[in-house]
């Protein structure tokens, strides 16, 4: 066999890989909505964590709150209506993690690439509203030790200064976080890590694989 | 009226059009199992779409696409190889069990099969050869001297030719 042969094979491939090569561009969009797709397993896995411990987290409150109003009154009780308010706080985080979840799950990936990111865009947002109610529970981590017995009528004035100074400070950073935390926002380095938190890396992750998918059709 | 990146695909999408069976061959001499040359194929355009902004047009396009998709094919041909040697269930099983022709003649198909018996640097070497690129090309693409080249390539060359010749008779 001469050098001239082998060339002669390789060549005759030639005319069978330009049918073969049409079908190029929907493996491409085919690949790449499978990586927008990967990309979210990290946020379902971390919201069905947020669920489980939610659930537990959610149970205890629940019976703290029962056996409180079970035994006393309510007037005057700091306690109860801090428990009141955390456990109240967190079943909206806690709706909000279901919600996040089914919203990923109902995402179309074999859909067309406009619904798709408009689907992840609208996740996105939910994702950032929902963050923006967590810090409502922080100024009643400070309160639940009082009780109406000696607080604030037989406080020392430092006690009370101390008490107002660090629910304040919570209710000021609750405020902060309600205020700040908008989509215009979200790429603000102070906001942003909280966000991550939330899921939104995965969900940016995602409309980003599928960005890049729009740029290469943008043309045919 | 049209974006920077809009221009950047535009030209991009054409030029790959006009190369694309460098990216067949090059999925063809590493891969046999169809599926996982699809996602070879892809995960070439991917890392040629994101390189093509330093892609300088001093140079030919060919030529770099040459090297991304060689460099990824390799890359990928190990990657797969350390994982089928860390779980490949059955003795005898190889991944010829589930080549595929995709229609191609059983010259040509004998002709990847003796490519594929070479190292995944000689595998870029017999290709870009019959690709007919010269040795000064071959060299640069790879990284390697033209007399590296020419010495690999005559002895890839007798050893295909010697898997071949039974396919010829």
């Amino acid at each position: 066999m001469k050098d001239q042969d082998l060339l002669a094979i390789w060549k005759s491939q030639d005319q069978k890989i330009e049918k073969v090569l049409a079908m190029n561009v929907l493996l491409l969009q085919d690949q790449m909505t499978r990586k927008a797709k990967k990309a979210l397993i990290g946020l379902q896995a971390e919201k069905i964590t947020g669920i489980v411990f939610g659930t537990v987290y959610l149970f205890i409150l629940g019976a703290i709150l029962g056996a409180g109003i079970k035994g006393g009154s309510s007037a005057g009780n700091y306690f109860l209506w801090s428990i009141a308010a955390i456990f109240l706080v967190n079943l909206k985080i806690f709706i909000d993690y279901v919600r996040h979840l089914v919203m990923s799950l109902k995402i179309d990936f074999s859909g067309p690439v406009a619904q798709i990111q408009s689907q992840l865009i609208k996740l996105r947002l939910s994702l950032i509203r929902s963050v923006r109610y967590i810090g409502f529970q922080l100024p009643f981590y400070s309160t639940f030790h009082l009780h109406g017995s000696w607080f604030p009528s037989e406080a020392n004035l430092a006690g009370i200064i101390i008490q107002g100074v660090i629910t304040l400070s919570f209710t000021a950073v609750a405020i902060w976080i309600f205020v700040k935390f908008r989509p215009e926002n979200a790429n603000q380095k102070t906001v942003k890590w909280l966000l991550w938190i939330a899921g939104i890396k995965e969900v940016d992750r995602s409309l980003e694989e599928l960005n890049e998918l729009e740029e290469l059709k943008v043309v045919n | 009226m049209a974006s920077s990146k809009e221009i950047l695909s535009q030209e991009f999408i054409q030029k790959i059009e006009e190369n694309s069976g460098i990216v067949y061959k090059v999925a063809h001499s590493y891969c046999w199992d169809s599926e996982d040359r699809k996602d070879l194929i892809q995960e070439i355009y991917i890392q040629a779409w994101r390189s093509y902004p330093r892609f300088n047009p001093q140079y030919k396009f060919s030529t770099w696409l040459y090297r991304v998709a060689l460099n990824v094919a390799i890359s990928y041909f190990r990657k797969e190889k350390k994982r089928s040697d860390q779980t490949e269930p059955l003795s005898g099983t190889s991944d010829r069990a589930v080549e595929e022709t995709d229609g191609r003649t059983d010259q040509v198909v004998a002709l990847y099969r003796a490519i594929s018996d070479q190292s995944p640097i000689n595998r870029a070497i017999i290709l870009l050869h019959l690709e007919e690129k010269s040795y000064a090309e071959i060299a640069e693409i790879l990284g390697i001297s033209q007399t590296n080249v020419a010495t690999k390539l005559s002895r890839i060359k007798i050893e295909i030719k010697e898997k071949l010749n039974p396919v010829r008779k």
